[in-house]
């Protein structure tokens, strides 16, 4: 989620759309709503609403300072475990 | 191919599946209400997404495994660890059940959860189901899951004075048209009506209007207290919602006992038309509060902007 909203900002049916684009996540409406709630209660994302030129207003959703930081943790995190989970397997298939 | 619901599952799978989330629910006891109901509401997705009708009971055992104790999501979320079996919340033949005492986190989150997209969800209090209004809000397009960032927050109070005027409209013409025709009702009143709408069952004029008028006067008293004391928002829009529900149903129900007695019409679509009325009302004072909420917050946000 925070990945997604590093690049741009988002609404929440917007988020869904994407997330429904890889199935293999298997994230949906369910969980992603009830996670924008806690995301935004850690202070990692923040919501404001925006006139659309097209409908209602929507709520946009966006990383906060403390959102771009904690992205770059778990990224860092991530990279690390797929190299280490990678290094195992291609050692697995020799 | 993934199933809609654990009741898709056979019956041991199922029994199995169940008692873990139950399991999960007991052991997380004590910790934040909204993020120990958002966690079973994704630990059921899970399983929902990664069993399906052939699943056997040894398949749903190694999901469990994967996914963890019960103890491990209580250490992790802090969690009271609580014997089992004590809690006043379980399923029985996977029927929830919840014999605690209704606090207005547990009401908010039960009838009024736009960002669940579960219609039904485990009753307040007793054996069933109730009506997650905010569900139905969302389907219907009225409002979006996450129109507010925590339900009612940005209601203002004047919405919530509003809304508090729909229960005490209903509780003081309850007491009005008492009043007023005590003198010229029988002694004994209608308590039940069968299928085709007719009387079956009788009790005394008091005991048919004070029991109907305290189902509504209690509900009513909770709700005013909690907005003339400005307590929290999800308490006041809770109970307002409840008391909106219960006054609408309980004055109904007098009707219906008023019309049974001085016109003896009967009609078996009556009494579900008159608990439909109730239940509407119930859901627009909720929607109403939601939406004055929403409008805030895009007041708010506009004005920032510009």
């Amino acid at each position: 989620m925070l990945g997604l909203l590093a690049g741009e900002q988002m609404y929440g049916s917007q988020l869904v759309e994407e997330l429904s684009t890889r199935p293999e996540l298997a994230i949906s409406a369910g969980t992603v709503y009830p996670l924008l709630s806690r995301l935004k209660k850690a202070g990692v994302i923040d919501s404001t609403w925006h006139e659309s030129p097209v409908g209602p207003p929507r709520k946009y959703y966006r990383l906060t300072d403390a959102g771009v930081a904690a992205l770059a943790e778990m990224t860092a995190a991530w990279t690390s475990v797929s190299a280490a989970v990678d290094a195992i397997l291609s050692g697995g298939a020799r | 191919m993934p199933i809609q619901s654990l009741a898709a599952l056979s019956p041991e799978p199922r029994r199995l599946a169940e008692t873990y989330l139950s399991d999960v629910a007991r052991a997380l006891k004590g910790t934040d209400a909204a993020m120990r109901d958002d966690l079973l509401a994704d630990l059921e997705s899970h399983l929902l997404e990664r069993l399906d009708t052939s699943s056997t009971a040894d398949d749903v055992s190694r999901l469990i495994a994967e996914l963890g104790s019960p103890e491990s999501f209580s250490a992790e979320l802090g969690g009271e660890t609580e014997p089992r079996g004590s809690a006043g919340a379980g399923k029985v033949l996977g029927i929830p059940y919840d014999v605690r005492v209704p606090t207005a986190q547990r009401v908010a989150e039960r009838l009024w959860n736009p960002s669940d997209p579960r219609l039904l969800m485990p009753r307040i209090w007793g054996m069933g189901w109730d009506i997650n209004f905010g569900a139905v809000a969302v389907r219907l397009h009225l409002i979006e899951p996450d129109s507010e960032d925590v339900p009612f927050t940005s209601t203002p109070n004047a919405a919530f004075l509003g809304a508090l005027a729909v229960p005490v409209a209903l509780c003081s013409a309850m007491l009005v048209s008492y009043l007023a025709l005590r003198g010229v009702l029988p002694a004994r009143l209608p308590s039940h009506w069968n299928i085709q709408g007719a009387v079956d069952n009788y009790w005394s004029q008091g005991a048919a209007f004070g029991f109907l008028f305290a189902m509504a006067l209690v509900p009513t008293l909770w709700a005013a207290w909690s907005v003339l004391r400005h307590r929290a928002p999800l308490l006041r829009g809770a109970t307002l919602g409840l008391a909106a529900l219960f006054a609408a149903l309980s004055s109904l129900l007098w009707l219906l006992t008023l019309v049974t007695t001085m016109t003896h019409f009967v009609a078996w679509w009556l009494p579900p038309l008159l608990i439909c009325i109730a239940v509407a009302v119930g859901f627009g004072v909720f929607l109403w509060l939601a939406r004055a909420g929403r409008k805030a917050e895009q007041r708010r946000d506009f004005a920032n902007a510009s």
